[in-house]
């Protein structure tokens, strides 16, 4: 029995008449399947952007630093510019009375009253 | 010497930065073989050009993907493979209906025509007679040009073993087909 080759060429897809037309729709149809995603656009700008971000945020600090000098070392109720007076009736385990109030916060006892 | 041709791998760039025509020359270049794959998985010319519509659509998608371009043709054929066989799988119901005969566009010769969808009908039919594998072989050694080393690699097997399929092939086909010496490659 030969073994040569069949001829299988009467199965080509390429001399279908229809070959072209099958062509142009996987092109049409993979162009929209390739057509870039919204989140992939979107990534695109998401390194320059976090650069960006970087670089505002250093060069805020910076600015900061030279506006503020040496940061200010305290207590949180210093920090925030609470009265020291205040302070101490906050840490003392007495009822405060109005006089001893107003002296914290600097007002005259008379006004006050 | 130099090539006007360009490689798959100039096509696969072309195609990633949005060329259409870039994919284009790929798809014509490589439907063939996606054809002879997926008609070995479906035995159904409708269900393998079905099958090669949706792979060449996502190998669109995943071009990025294919780490070696060169070898873009064995990437292709196994998205061809698993969708085909995902198709055929789908269509065993379809195929218990009687088999239509294929629709062929009117050229000038309708005699010549006629000739030619009875050829193509007769070969469908003996084609499906044989397994997936002698299938695959056959139509990727006989009617794509491959070699046995290429084929062995696209489908994990032997060279050897590639040689006794396509020769266990072409035996059933001709049986189903008697002695109709005009598929017989004049060599």
């Amino acid at each position: 029995m030969s073994d040569n080759p069949l001829d299988l060429s009467f199965l080509d897809p390429a001399r279908d008449p229809s070959f072209d037309d099958r062509v142009a729709a996987i092109v049409r149809d993979a162009r929209i399947a390739a057509a870039p995603a919204v989140v992939d656009y979107l990534s695109r700008w998401t390194r320059p952007a976090l650069a960006a971000a970087a670089v505002i945020a250093v060069l805020g600090g910076l600015r900061l630093v030279r506006q503020t000098g040496t940061p200010a070392v305290g207590t949180t109720a210093e920090i925030l510019g609470v009265p020291p007076g205040l302070v101490a009736i906050g840490r003392s385990s007495q009822t405060p009375g109005v006089v001893d109030l107003a002296e914290a916060l600097g007002v005259e006892a008379s006004h006050v009253r | 010497m130099a090539t006007d041709t360009p490689s798959d791998t100039d096509l696969i760039s072309r195609a990633l930065a949005g060329d259409a025509t870039g994919f284009e020359l790929l798809v014509r270049r490589h439907y063939r073989t996606a054809f002879s794959i997926a008609l070995a998985q479906t035995a159904s010319r409708a269900d393998a050009e079905d099958a090669c519509h949706d792979a060449f659509v996502r190998a669109a998608e995943r071009l990025g993907e294919c780490r070696q371009p060169e070898r873009f043709a064995f990437w292709l054929g196994a998205i061809v493979r698993n969708l085909a066989r995902n198709i055929a799988t789908r269509g065993v119901l379809r195929r218990a209906m009687p088999l239509e005969p294929q629709a062929v566009v009117a050229r000038d010769d309708p005699a010549k025509d006629a000739e030619i969808a009875d050829l193509r009908r007769r070969l469908e039919a003996a084609l499906a007679l044989l397994t997936a594998v002698q299938r695959e072989v056959v139509l990727l050694h006989d009617l794509d040009g491959w070699t046995h080393a290429d084929i062995a690699a696209a489908i994990g097997t032997s060279e050897g073993m590639s040689r006794q399929h396509l020769f266990n092939a072409r035996r059933r086909l001709r049986e189903a087909l008697g002695q109709n010496t005009s598929m017989e490659h004049s060599t």
